[in-house]
């Protein structure tokens, strides 16, 4: 019974008012309203808010901006400053609601929804896909026979290997299973980039982000902007993982091609030079 | 667009240059101009870690042949063209600064570094013909080519010092720029060339790989080793909504999971904490421009390219690993090839050149053995497309 009431409960969706077109998300309703209603005619500029495409079009093309575009008779004017849902006049939202509580069919379902927290998707980590990333982690960790974090990735006080399955919502959000392997001989380790002081659980997410931007080795800290996509610090270096030296620099420390050799002229050696004076004839 | 006899389709591969270097190629240019001296043909300059610099006639329909060559004592860093087409100026890990003179056949040393040179630029400005070369010494210098002398600062004794060691640097009719080792952007004015008009942290948070100044305003595109191309304005304020930087050279993984394989990747890790299908994240090896649209094309170590619209924000064209014959991004494990290390407009735009070869990104481990024919270096020739250059009509 309850279930059923559940499916049939009655979601207001994000809504255009130019246009009055519903949308799934309000990311989507800020792309339509960016790219619909306010883009500039003369540039390919989108802006925010109609506000926005006014000061654009006086200070940039010294113009007053055309009305809006592809809006519904009379909501055209500049007046209103609209992003996304706010800024939407109340009786235009109180009318927007009535009418689709009407098309949804019952006025008394869309009220035992108000009576109803909405659910929210965000904040609570189902217990299941925290225990498929730990003991993902472990695998990783496992066979590295590396049971602990490097010292630049999220400090072991948030993350103890003894960790019980049980762990709760503490779980640090977004955090992927360490994949960092020893570095490859050629590339020396990282610096250990984190101050010990930040070790601890209480500093906050965004010193950990300055820190990382300030910090010569790749910081996996911005992955507390939830859908960022996180760069892990390189396995084997597609992504270069030296950050005191570029890929071109290592190479030219190699011995076949030593720029900093005292002894020039024998370390090139026979083979480089036989080499080099037969490609050039072969060449020429 | 090449020859009416070839009547080739896009399927068909691109080109390939006769007897390329044997090692890979750090840089390579076409000549600005067709000069008499080339016998009427588009040459291209290849500098390579082989220590040589190598001269290829390259006839419209993709015909190709050597014309000259002339070594450092060690890998060449990079080259540029004199602004007449009559002469070619390379730097290396020899320190050297040399001039090859087409008409002569001789390559003299103008000056040197302490350490590799690792960008070279010639700049004809004000009457006055410069060569900037910038090494890991963190010099930069002026040579005035026609005088054969240094130019320093009245009063100064030596060279410019940079903060860092420099890593790419380009220029255009209004400003240099300089990317160095410390992630700083060093931007320099013609009528002040001795000090840094603009000294500021690059707007991409990974080692600088490549920078590219537009042809005819004061902005640049910057690449890095994380996939990322960014768009800059100099001289407006660092937050100024013109500028804004763009991922590519990136592949999704298809799995899902942690990649087993040599390359690197980026994880997403969603709302939940659930571990969502990641990226292979490339670095941006080089960035070309058409002079004529102010289009530009990035050239990745994944060994894709594309051509992109750097105003109009939008992508042009993608040549994928597939259509390039170099790799498969698709296929399970995916196959990607040999970087592309460089990429060159001939000098009208009809000839695009892309260079395929080891960029040291994966250290030893990436170094092509014998039995990988597949992965040697290697320079191709592709016909230009208009729709691949032109910006889109909105």
């Amino acid at each position: 019974m309850g279930r059923k009431k559940k499916t049939q409960v009655f979601v207001l969706k994000p809504w255009c008012w130019y246009c009055e077109r519903e949308f799934e998300d309000d990311k989507v309703l800020l792309q339509h309203q960016k790219s619909k209603h306010f883009k500039c005619q003369l540039c390919p500029r989108k802006l925010n808010t109609a506000g926005g495409l006014m000061v654009h079009s006086q200070q940039v093309h010294k113009t007053e901006p055309e009305p809006l575009t592809n809006t519904l008779p009379g909501r055209d004017s500049f007046d209103v400053e609209i992003f996304g849902m706010e800024g939407v006049p109340t009786n235009a939202l109180a009318e927007w609601k009535a009418r689709k509580e009407t098309e949804a069919g019952s006025v008394a379902l869309a009220a035992a929804a108000a009576a109803h927290r909405p659910r929210h998707a965000y904040t609570v980590i189902p217990e299941a896909d925290l225990q498929a990333a730990l003991a993902q982690h472990r695998a990783l960790m496992a066979k590295r026979n590396n049971p602990l974090p490097l010292p630049n990735y999220p400090p072991p006080a948030f993350y103890p290997p003894g960790m019980p399955p049980g762990f709760p919502n503490a779980y640090p959000m977004g955090m992927p299973p360490p994949t960092m392997p020893p570095m490859p001989g050629f590339l020396p380790p990282f610096p250990p980039a984190m101050p010990p002081a930040l070790a601890s659980p209480s500093v906050d997410r965004t010193a950990l982000r300055s820190v990382g931007l300030s910090s010569p080795a790749p910081t996996p800290q911005r992955q507390s902007m939830a859908p960022e996509v996180v760069v892990l610090p390189p396995k084997d270096g597609t992504i270069w993982p030296d950050v005191e030296a570029s890929p071109a620099e290592k190479r030219a420390q190699q011995p076949r091609y030593r720029y900093q050799s005292p002894t020039e002229g024998l370390d090139q050696g026979d083979v480089a030079n036989g080499r080099k004076r037969k490609a050039a004839e072969d060449f020429l | 667009m090449f020859g009416s006899q070839i009547n080739r389709t896009a399927q068909q591969p691109d080109m390939a240059l006769a007897s390329p270097p044997p090692d890979s190629i750090s840089k390579m240019m076409f000549a600005p101009v067709i000069s008499p001296l080339a016998g009427g043909t588009d040459i291209l300059a290849v500098g390579s870690w082989d220590n040589n610099v190598r001269l290829y006639a390259v006839r419209n329909d993709g015909q190709s042949e050597p014309r000259a060559m002339y070594s450092h004592d060690k890998p060449v860093l990079d080259l540029c063209w004199h602004s007449d087409g009559t002469k070619v100026y390379s730097g290396g890990c020899d320190g050297a600064v040399k001039c090859f003179d087409l008409a002569t056949g001789q390559a003299t040393t103008l000056h040197t570094h302490d350490k590799p040179v690792k960008c070279v630029a010639f700049v004809n400005t004000g009457g006055q013909q410069i060569l900037v070369s910038a090494g890991w010494d963190k010099q930069l210098r002026y040579w005035d080519v026609n005088n054969n002398r240094a130019i320093i600062r009245p009063g100064s004794s030596g060279p410019v010092m940079l903060s860092d060691r420099p890593y790419a640097m380009d220029h255009n009719g209004q400003i240099l720029v300089i990317g160095t080792a410390d992630r700083m952007i060093h931007t320099f004015r013609w009528s002040d060339p001795f000090t840094s008009a603009v000294s500021r942290d690059s707007p991409l948070r990974w080692q600088t790989k490549v920078i590219k100044c537009f042809p005819s305003i004061e902005a640049y595109a910057i690449g890095s080793i994380e996939g990322r191309v960014g768009v800059h304005y100099p001289f407006m304020p660092m937050d100024d909504k013109i500028s804004y930087s763009f991922k590519c050279h990136r592949h999704d993984l298809s799995n899902g999971g942690v990649p087993q394989g040599i390359v690197n990747h980026a994880t997403t890790v969603s709302h939940n904490g659930a571990i969502l299908p990641s990226q292979y994240v490339f670095a941006v090896n080089d960035i070309c421009f058409h002079k004529e649209y102010e289009t530009f094309c990035t050239a990745g170590s994944d060994g894709a390219i594309t051509f992109w619209d750097g105003m109009g924000r939008t992508k042009l064209k993608g040549m994928t690993l597939k259509e390039l014959n170099n790799g498969d991004s698709e296929s399970k494990p995916p196959q990607f090839g040999s970087p592309v290390t460089s990429c060159a407009f001939n000098s009208n735009h009809t000839i695009f050149a892309y260079a395929f070869s080891y960029d040291w990104s994966k250290g030893h481990m990436g170094v092509p053995t014998a039995n990988q024919p597949n992965l040697a270096p290697r320079i191709m020739l592709h016909p230009v497309k208009q729709e691949e250059v032109q910006k889109k009509k909105k």
